[in-house]
């Protein structure tokens, strides 16, 4: 998959660039009151449990009425008249009354907060999307992540002072994405400056955690590659939302796959219209899926180099943008008079972080979940422009962030997509007993020519894949099989992947190269019923590398069965370290992939069986027995399972138990190892013990805390409900803490509609599932009041009785 | 009445004071120390990986409701009325359980269902058909006051149990009336002696006195009548 840098160098294009140097005149920030210094006097604001909680509270001396609005009702919620002055002392004396939620003074709210940022005066864009009033909502959440795909970042700017989460640099390689650009730090900088700190510039969004990706290199250019890699990255580590003020005029099935894989993982992708004038959108900024975002002027028009058409789907400011710039060496600050810290510049890149920004406040709050409730908001709510509603020149208009945070989406989230198919994968070196090396010999040559060449064959039988019934097949000279799909991709991506090619088999999707040595070989073999019909790549070497590559992929007739096999792989990035093994259907909706971009994912030797299997039915890589397993064979008859687990996650069963590891959490392949277990340390005397217990090793143990945790789940049977009382949610799973020798009980949840209960599981241990059981009897009468004079002598008599009863008892048990 | 030693036979009801007027006690369920954590998925993360949890989907779903459930795993083996002559006490009999309250990484109580009307057998405890012991409690004060006479049975008299198979005779051998679990004075380990099955067959039914103040438990044990008999 390695690009040839210089050819895609050129076609990545950057925001168009500063027309004016220097940084505005400072100008101070008016005097503000911050809300919450002043209150209305004579004024409490009560929460309630019920209304007549609120009218009790008119005993209260001091309390003089109880003013109630239909818009509070609903909030439970009403005001109180007081004696003015006594607002905070009264307060403390309310606040713990019967049915009271809160109680606090009725706070006046200063309209438009103004920041105190030396240089906010310069900011005239801010107040063009109304950000001082969408400040008064919110200036943010700090548990929302805004990865910025670009130049890096300034990693010590102050105005990001404590605002960088890890990030990575693709272009040396690293881990500090430092910006010797330029460009990516100032688009940070609109997104997401840290606003009212009494200094610099205000950016949208004050409190957003930012991800830097750096593809972009001291240039200022960088490749489809590393961007489409650096998605896959921002949509695995937790963003919300992803800023591409990048772009180039033609599409790239990299970045279509990447925005998508990111906007189906739950991103709001933001890119750039592109700064050309031109009446098409440039990409990735075009697909469907991104929010493309065209420049407004310093007067709210459109600016002129802002593209066009029927892509752009909104409006910011990007002209004489003013924002943070890097402080050491940087590229602009040679090239365009840039100085350091702050600076201005021009460019649909300048406005697209004004949408990632307010994208990222509405992210924060509750109520969009979805990239497309978000962007719902956005648009609906934009300053229209030019032509009534949408128009070509500037989308749905000019960014309106107040009235996005008002908006309510009506959007449904889209509906979960079914497979049409499932694949078992029957893996060699871990599934030694299911699967064969059984090479086929072939010795037709397929006409296939070029780099990216392909050609489409007639199948010997129909092929059933992916739920479709196929009679013919492309082959592609970059290694895989497409049912309809484009034959001429070198660029591999994620399975499943929205770009072309789909409908695709994969044996070794890399940018290969037969022109430069190796050939293509087809054959059908076998009798009919039991004919498989094999593609093979002989000696094909990958693009620029010498060392040739030979593996075929086999298709069964009848059983509709693939198998991948690796005769000879030579060369380096030959064991998968740029490709995709896998599967892929549903129009690039569904997929099984085997690795991706993974070194040892195959091996000389190794046979991948992928089956394909109805819901429900046994998996056969259930049973896998792995090699190295051999010779210690445990003695216990209890069920154990040993898998392969990888960054792409998967739920592993050992019924009743399961673990679900989420995509992303492990950077690399390790060991997942359950055993069933009987006999465990026994836990406290108040729970109830259902007996089941599992031993999970993950080796080597990762370090997943910021990436989230793996999931614990459990099958429970109507027997484990009697036993526990009669109800899911009062059974939870525990682990042993080794550490301490004692259980802890994890906080679970259970899904009624499938009987699992699962929680995360903060270390791999033993895990076993229990009970909470009363410790009080069982209430069968009617609560009564005691403390009064009438039933003092009843209460004695009761006492009495009990002490007879406890003789009595005694008896008993003497005489049994 | 020698059975063979099936199915559910632990039991553990850690009993204790009635809510009214004795010390309620609140001792913590310990439900979860949960991880510092975001909210949990509601349903399994829906994700295009190698390997689908797909071996829960051939699986039916369990009843919620708790009477189906029991239906569904006992059927006619569940028990229907209790009858007790001396107590002129004929009632319908249903599954009663808990419900641990609160969230589960708070420190939450665990109550007990109400019976309503009817009497409730915790769904923990035995079958008339298997060897345990068969708890049973209902209400002494309020609704039917199924149970207000309880403290009134004496040795001797007969329970039954009607379930989908038959009538099961029981003797009562002891009636105790003991201070709520939590109370100054009072024997907890007791409640739990009368409520753990240790294996042998039996009934226990339980409820508050007295009616005024339920500062008490009374704890009635019966044994299958021929084993009274041969005795």
């Amino acid at each position: 998959m390695k690009i040839p840098r210089q050819a895609l160098c050129l076609a990545v294009l950057l925001g168009l660039l500063a027309s004016q140097f220097g940084a505005a005149p400072a100008r101070a920030a008016s005097g503000f009151a911050t809300a919450g210094e002043e209150i209305l006097p004579g004024q409490l604001v009560v929460g309630y449990r019920k209304v007549a909680d609120a009218n009790a509270l008119l005993a209260t001396e001091g309390v003089e009425g109880v003013l109630w609005r239909s818009e509070l009702n609903r909030l439970g919620v009403a005001i109180l008249s007081v004696e003015a002055g006594r607002e905070l002392d009264l307060a403390t004396q309310i606040e713990n009354a019967p049915g009271i939620r809160f109680v606090e003074p009725n706070y006046r709210v200063t309209a438009a907060l103004a920041p105190n940022d030396t240089l906010f005066g310069g900011q005239y864009g801010l107040d063009h999307v109304n950000a001082p009033e969408a400040w008064d909502i919110t200036t943010g959440s700090t548990t929302t992540i805004l990865a910025v795909i670009d130049s890096g970042i300034e990693l010590t700017h102050p105005e990001f002072s404590g605002r960088i989460v890890s990030g990575y640099d693709y272009v040396d390689r690293d881990r500090t994405p430092q910006d010797v650009c330029g460009h990516g730090t100032h688009v940070a900088g609109v997104a997401a400056a840290t606003g009212d700190n009494l200094q610099g510039v205000a950016g949208v969004n004050w409190q957003v955690k930012i991800m830097p990706l750096r593809v972009l290199d001291g240039y200022c250019l960088g490749t489809t590659a590393d961007v489409a890699a650096a998605l896959v990255y921002a949509a695995d580590h937790g963003a919300d939302v992803v800023n591409l003020s990048l772009g180039t005029s033609a599409p790239s099935t990299l970045m279509e796959n990447g925005t998508y894989y990111a906007y189906s993982q739950g991103v709001t992708v933001v890119a750039a219209a592109g700064n050309a004038g031109s009446s098409s959108v440039f990409y990735p900024a075009a697909y469907p899926w991104v929010l493309a975002v065209g420049s407004t002027d310093t007067a709210g028009d459109r600016a002129a180099f802002s593209n066009g058409g029927s892509a752009l789907d909104l409006m910011a400011p990007g002209v004489d943008i003013l924002s943070t710039t890097p402080s050491g060496y940087f590229y602009y600050q040679q090239v365009l008079g840039t100085t350091s810290n702050y600076g201005e510049l021009s460019g649909t890149s300048l406005s697209a972080p004004f949408v990632s920004g307010a994208a990222a406040l509405l992210a924060g709050q509750p109520g969009f979940d979805w990239p497309d409730e978000i962007v719902e908001a956005l648009t609906m709510t934009a300053l229209d422009m030019d032509a009534a509603g949408f128009d070509n020149n500037t989308g749905y208009g000019l960014l309106q962030i107040d009235a996005a945070l008002a908006y309510t989406p009506t959007v449904a989230p889209p509906p979960p997509h079914t497979p049409s198919a499932n694949y078992d994968i029957l893996n060699s070196p871990v599934c030694a007993n299911l699967v064969e090396f059984n090479w086929r010999t072939t010795s037709t040559a397929l006409p296939i020519f070029g780099s990216n060449g392909y050609n489409t064959f007639t199948l010997p039988f129909t092929f059933n894949f992916g739920g479709v019934d196929y009679t013919e097949v492309t082959v592609s000279a970059n290694g895989y099989l497409t049912f309809g799909g484009a034959g001429n991709v070198p660029d591999n991506f994620l399975l499943p992947g929205i770009a072309q090619p789909n409908e695709l088999i994969a044996p070794f999707w890399d940018n290969l190269n037969p022109s430069a040595g190796g050939q293509i070989y087809g054959d059908t073999l076998g009798s009919a019923l039991k004919r498989v019909y094999v593609v093979e790549w002989r000696n094909v070497p990958r693009a620029s590398e010498s060392g040739g590559l030979t593996f075929q992929v086999v298709l069964h007739e009848g059983s509709h069965e693939i198998q991948f096999q690796y005769k000879t792989l030579q060369g380096s990035g030959s064991t998968g370290d740029s490709a995709t093994v896998g599967l892929e259907f549903d129009a690039g909706l569904s997929g099984v992939q085997v690795g991706y971009n993974q070194r040892n994912t195959v091996a000389e030797g190794q046979a991948i069986r992928l089956r394909p299997y109805t819901t429900g039915e046994p998996l056969l890589s259930d049973n896998c027995v792995e090699p190295a397993d051999e010779g210690e064979a445990g003695n216990t008859e209890l069920a154990s399972l040993s898998r392969k687990a990888g960054p792409e996650g998967g739920t592993f069963d050992l019924m009743p138990f399961c673990v679900n590891l989420p995509a992303g959490l492990l950077e690399s392949e390790a060991r997942l190892t359950l055993q069933l277990s009987d006999k465990e340390p026994p836990a406290p005397p108040d729970w109830v013990e259902l007996g089941a217990y599992v031993d999970i090793e993950l080796t080597p143990s990762p370090d997943y805390a910021s990436q989230g945790y793996p999931i614990v789940c459990y099958r429970y049977t109507a027997q484990d409900l009697l036993a526990g009382g009669g109800y899911a949610f009062n059974l939870f799973l525990a682990y042993f803490d080794p550490a301490t020798r004692t259980w802890r009980a994890l906080s679970t949840a259970a899904d009624e509609g499938q009987g699992i209960l699962y929680a995360y599981a903060p270390h791999f241990s033993t895990f076993g599932v229990f009970a909470a059981r009363p410790d009080t009897l069982p209430q069968t009468g009617a609560a009564f009041a005691w403390d009064t004079a009438t039933c003092l002598p009843l209460l004695l008599m009761a006492l009495m009785l009990g002490l007879a009863g406890w003789a009595r008892r005694r008896n008993t048990r003497r005489a049994t | 009445m020698k059975r063979a030693r099936v199915g559910l036979t632990a039991i553990a009801v850690v009993v204790a004071g009635c809510a009214s007027g004795g010390a309620q006690n609140a001792a913590a369920i310990p439900v979860a120390p949960a991880p510092a954590l975001a909210a949990l998925p509601i349903s399994f993360p829906e994700q295009p990986t190698v390997q689908e949890a797909t071996q829960t989907a051939g699986l039916a779903p369990l009843p919620t409701s708790l009477a189906a459930l029991v239906k569904t795993l006992y059927g006619e083996r569940q028990i229907r009325q209790l009858v007790l002559p001396r107590l002129n006490i004929g009632a319908q009999v249903v599954p009663v359980g808990w419900l641990a309250e609160g969230a589960a990484d708070e420190d939450g109580d665990v109550a007990w269902e109400s019976p309503e009307g009817e009497i409730g057998w915790v769904v923990n405890s035995a079958l008339p058909d298997m060897p345990g012991n068969v708890i049973l409690y209902a209400h002494n004060n309020l609704y039917g006051e199924v149970f207000r006479d309880l403290s009134t049975l004496e040795a001797g008299d007969y329970i039954y149990l009607e379930t989908g198979a038959g009538l099961w005779q029981y003797a009562v051998t002891e009636v105790h009336v003991l201070l709520v679990f939590g109370a100054a004075g009072a024997d907890e380990d007791a409640f739990e002696e009368y409520l753990w099955p240790e294996g042998d067959e039996r009934l226990t039914l339980v409820s508050c006195w007295p009616p005024v103040s339920n500062t008490h438990r009374v704890v009635v044990v019966a044994i299958p009548a021929n084993d009274a008999n041969g005795q």
